[in-house]
């Protein structure tokens, strides 16, 4: 049970591990943006549409 | 004799929300739900409501067998919980949507033949698409254009699919597994839009977190549940969805990893719990259709208090940014601990309904061989405890900041709904054999084994240790992360633009060229001696000419276009 436990604690950690650095360090580098990144690209067509908060 | 009809009671609810005063409609848009479950409890197999359409054509209205059955309880289920959450809301449309929209899912899963089916899948889409709306914001304006469109092309391809198997093979839903054709596809397309299936997944987080709190609860309850029925129902088996739902699981909880925003962090933990049930009913075998089902009614219960929970958070601060909130838990204790049980439950954590859930799928994936998505799957879960459970807890509710945030109290009704949804998810994941023995092939998993439960634990503790070395690294930041929908949002726009300008310079060029034309007549009419003579041309009032506004000449200028384009259209297909 104790190898067990060593085994899967050891693929959490390894799983653990490459989802950080696939997520935080490679994917945030290529696809993060400013968070107005899409709004510029509508004002040619929104003529001065309203918020309504 | 006809029986009661759970979703169209619901939809008749709805529609009266519109014309009833505000105080009886808080009372009937809660109660209805309630209404729609007791006749939800009472159907069985010989219920039976049609409708003719045609001579020749009638729809069945209440087909119930255990699969149709259990998806249509927990959506009443959820129907009641969020109606209760939403008790106070004033907008009467937005009431008169939700509950229409719970009422076509409803009807959708007890729909059997295939125009009752796609009438409500319709109306699912259209009804839905309010609750974007009804978050009066520019960009949920935005977001429910992109949405209906979106939901339009998935709708239309189901529709054209669906109508070339009708006309082969008669109007009863049927299995489509080995099948092929563009009609198979055409039907698979449109059950990946509302499955959320990469790269068509783009919408639900796009449009979820523009919703309003109680609007993205019942968003993320229903349409990919649906969706998820509709696969089991017609493409159950199919063997290449096992590594497609497994890719998914990750590819969504690695894009959850990056978020900032708490809704559209939640939004893409439902497309990796899609993922899941997609490997799940890929693989065909009695625990993977059941695990499937199982994991869609654990995961509305369990997502929903986690909505719920970001709706509360919403409401109480103003924000949705992680990087702007954290020590909540001190002025919002409740929340914190349905959330933090919720959290337990969709990582799949011993004695919470996920891990009753989560047994049978990886039972299903390891009986099949199918390796891979075995690990793909823990992978998926893996990136579910650190998105959640450990991230948004952290971040949001534990972790210290340099000032208190001003928090509103949450009102009594949005507290009461998410301890509902908490306590099915304990009892659920307490007592899962009761749920298994509801499932359509009864398949009994035993997940509380020794070797489950250490395996589990073990899995989130070894996982917890890179969270906590690099919790710097973790914390969100004011970005947004580019998806799948880059490619309309920013090229298709650029292109459009581009050919509207292109199309612009021709037919100015056509009209610079008649204004010449016209101007070369009239000299010639008022002096016919100039032609001999040499022609000066008369002055023309060039300005006035240009902003005249001609609606008749544009309109047929327009339909002369598009039979052109037709035409050549047509010739090309010749």
């Amino acid at each position: 049970m104790m190898l067990m436990f060593i085994k899967y604690a050891a693929i959490g950690f390894g799983s653990g591990f490459i989802l950080i650095v696939l997520s935080k360090v490679i994917l945030a580098a290529i696809l993060q943006r400013k968070p107005d990144y899409y709004d510029d690209q509508y004002d040619q067509f929104d003529q001065g549409g309203e918020e309504n908060g | 004799m006809a029986d009661f009809h759970p979703g169209l009671i619901l939809i008749v609810t709805g529609l009266l929300a519109l014309i009833l005063p505000e105080q009886i409609r808080k009372w009937a848009a809660a109660a209805g739900p309630f209404v729609a479950l007791a006749v939800m409890i009472g159907l069985d197999g010989d219920a039976s409501l049609t409708y003719r359409f045609t001579q020749s054509i009638t729809m069945d209205l209440l087909h119930v067998d255990t699969l149709a059955w259990a998806f249509g309880m927990i959506f009443c289920v959820i129907a009641c919980i969020a109606g209760i959450y939403s008790f106070d809301a004033k907008d009467g449309r937005e009431k008169c949507a939700s509950l229409i929209y719970a009422g076509s899912s409803i009807a959708v899963v007890l729909a059997g033949d295939w125009i009752s089916l796609i009438c409500f899948w319709e109306v699912m889409a259209v009804s839905s698409t309010y609750l974007v709306w009804a978050g009066r914001t520019h960009r949920a304006r935005r977001a429910s254009y992109r949405y209906l469109a979106m939901h339009f092309f998935g709708g239309n391809m189901l529709l054209g699919g669906a109508i070339a198997i009708c006309v082969q093979n008669g109007w009863q839903i049927e299995m489509l597994t080995g099948g092929s054709g563009w009609a198979y596809w055409f039907v698979f397309i449109g059950l990946a839009v509302n499955g959320a299936i990469p790269p068509l997944h783009t919408w639900a987080p796009d449009a979820y977190p523009e919703a309003t709190s109680a609007g993205t609860v019942y968003m993320g309850s229903f349409t990919t549940k649906v969706a998820i029925y509709a696969l089991i129902r017609l493409f159950a088996g199919t063997e290449w969805l096992v590594f497609a739902g497994a890719v998914m699981a990750v590819f969504a909880a690695c894009m959850a990893l990056m978020e900032n925003d708490i809704k559209r962090l939640l939004s893409y933990h439902i497309v990796s719990q899609l993922g899941m049930m997609v490997a799940a009913l890929g693989t065909g075998s009695a625990a993977g259709i059941d695990g499937a089902t199982l994991h869609a009614i654990f995961n509305i219960l369990y997502k929903g208090v986690l909505l719920m929970g970001a709706g509360a958070i919403v409401y109480a601060t103003g924000t949705r940014k992680i990087s702007e909130l954290g020590g909540l838990y001190k002025r919002m204790p409740l929340v914190t601990a349905c959330f933090f049980i919720a959290s337990l439950s969709i990582a799949g954590v011993p004695f919470f309904s996920g891990f009753a859930s989560k047994a049978l799928i990886t039972e299903a994936l390891h009986e099949g061989h199918f390796t891979i998505a075995y690990w793909l799957v823990t992978l998926a879960g893996v990136g579910t405890w650190l998105s959640i459970t450990l991230k948004i807890n952290y971040f949001v509710f534990f972790r210290k900041t340099k000032a208190e945030m001003a928090v509103k109290p949450v009102p009594v009704y949005m507290k009461a709904a998410m301890v509902m949804g908490t306590l099915l998810c304990i009892v659920t994941g307490l007592f899962p054999s009761y749920c298994y023995e509801l499932m359509p092939n009864a398949t009994m998993a035993h997940p509380f084994s020794a070797e489950h439960i250490v395996e589990y634990v073990a899995l989130f503790i070894g996982a917890t240790i890179p969270f906590a070395r690099y919790i710097k690294k973790m914390e969100p930041h004011d970005v947004i992360t580019l998806d799948f929908d880059w490619i309309y949002r920013i090229t298709l726009v650029e292109f459009l633009s581009g050919l509207s300008k292109w199309v612009y310079r021709i037919f100015s060029r056509f009209e610079h060229t008649y204004y010449n034309f016209e101007r070369i007549i009239k000299t010639i009419l008022r002096n016919p001696s100039k032609v001999f003579s040499g022609l000066e041309l008369d002055e023309a009032n060039a300005e006035e000419y240009f902003e005249e506004q001609r609606p008749v000449g544009e309109f047929m200028q327009t339909f002369i276009v598009f039979c052109v384009i037709a035409f050549l259209v047509l010739l090309i297909i010749e």
